[in-house]
């Protein structure tokens, strides 16, 4: 199962530990039961927003140990490289996003590149869109159920 | 099963009490057979393998009725720590929301 965070989900984690559901979910990536995918733009920009005034007086105040969680999870985040030509930028989705939150496209682009089951955001302007291609895009704790009957059904199987 | 494993446990439980046919369907599972398959459902990986051993261990000394009791006693806490999740996600979700725009620059 292939997954995609995006910056909102990476920030929440950061700021609650073990206590969120991505959190949960890293650990099953630890276990390589599902697989986190990213490129250079999206890391990108979780390491630009790690930078802000307002990131750093916010997980000051929530975890200060939260460079242990980020660590963890840049060795499990697969980056891949992309030819974002090959996208077809007349799909609906990007029209929408174009119009609320352009900077949400790359979380898109990477989805349609590399066959990606879920994307999870806490990002409203991402979750209204639904699905993406192939791709559902959900909450953590949606995503967690999902995986976990998931991984479960393989289970039975075997 | 030891202090550390039941907290773990508690905490990871993410079954919702609410859902009744999901809830009739784990409890039928639970009274027939041994805790693990129940288990699987509702606990997270990470735990999953230890907590099954520990729980087979017990279960073995326990009957139905009184297995049936321990997970409605689990689920019970776990709802409780899981609704805090939920709410500290959509907390965050309105925080996002309001502020993404200067963290993303």
């Amino acid at each position: 199962m292939n997954i995609v965070l995006d910056t909102s989900v990476i920030i929440s984690m950061l700021g609650s530990g073990s206590a969120s559901y991505t959190y949960d979910i890293m650990m099953y990536a630890k276990q390589e039961l599902v697989f986190f995918i990213a490129n250079e733009e999206t890391l990108a920009e979780i390491e630009d927003v790690a930078s802000r005034k307002k990131f750093i007086k916010w997980i000051a105040q929530k975890n200060p140990e939260w460079q242990e969680i980020w660590q963890m999870l840049q060795s499990l985040i697969q980056v891949k490289k992309e030819n974002n030509q090959t996208i077809n930028l007349n799909h609906p989705n990007y029209k929408k996003l174009e119009n609320r939150d352009e900077k949400d496209l790359k979380f898109l682009y990477i989805c349609q590149h590399q066959k990606v089951d879920i994307l999870i955001t806490q990002d409203k302007d991402l979750l209204d869109l639904g699905t993406h291609n192939q791709t559902k895009i959900m909450k953590p704790n949606d995503a967690l159920l999902l995986i976990q009957e998931t991984l479960s059904k393989t289970d039975d199987v075997k | 099963m030891t202090t550390k494993t039941k907290q773990i446990v508690q905490v990871k439980i993410t079954f919702e009490g609410e859902d009744l046919e999901n809830w009739e369907k784990l409890k039928s599972m639970w009274q027939g057979a041994s805790a693990t398959s129940i288990l699987r459902m509702a606990v997270n990986g990470v735990v999953k393998n230890q907590a099954d051993q520990q729980i087979n261990k017990s279960a073995k000394k326990r009957t139905p009725e009184e297995n049936v009791e321990l997970m409605e006693n689990w689920i019970e806490k776990g709802s409780k720590a899981n609704l805090s999740r939920l709410e500290e996600q959509e907390a965050f979700g309105d925080w996002w929301m309001a502020n993404k725009n200067e963290l993303r620059g």
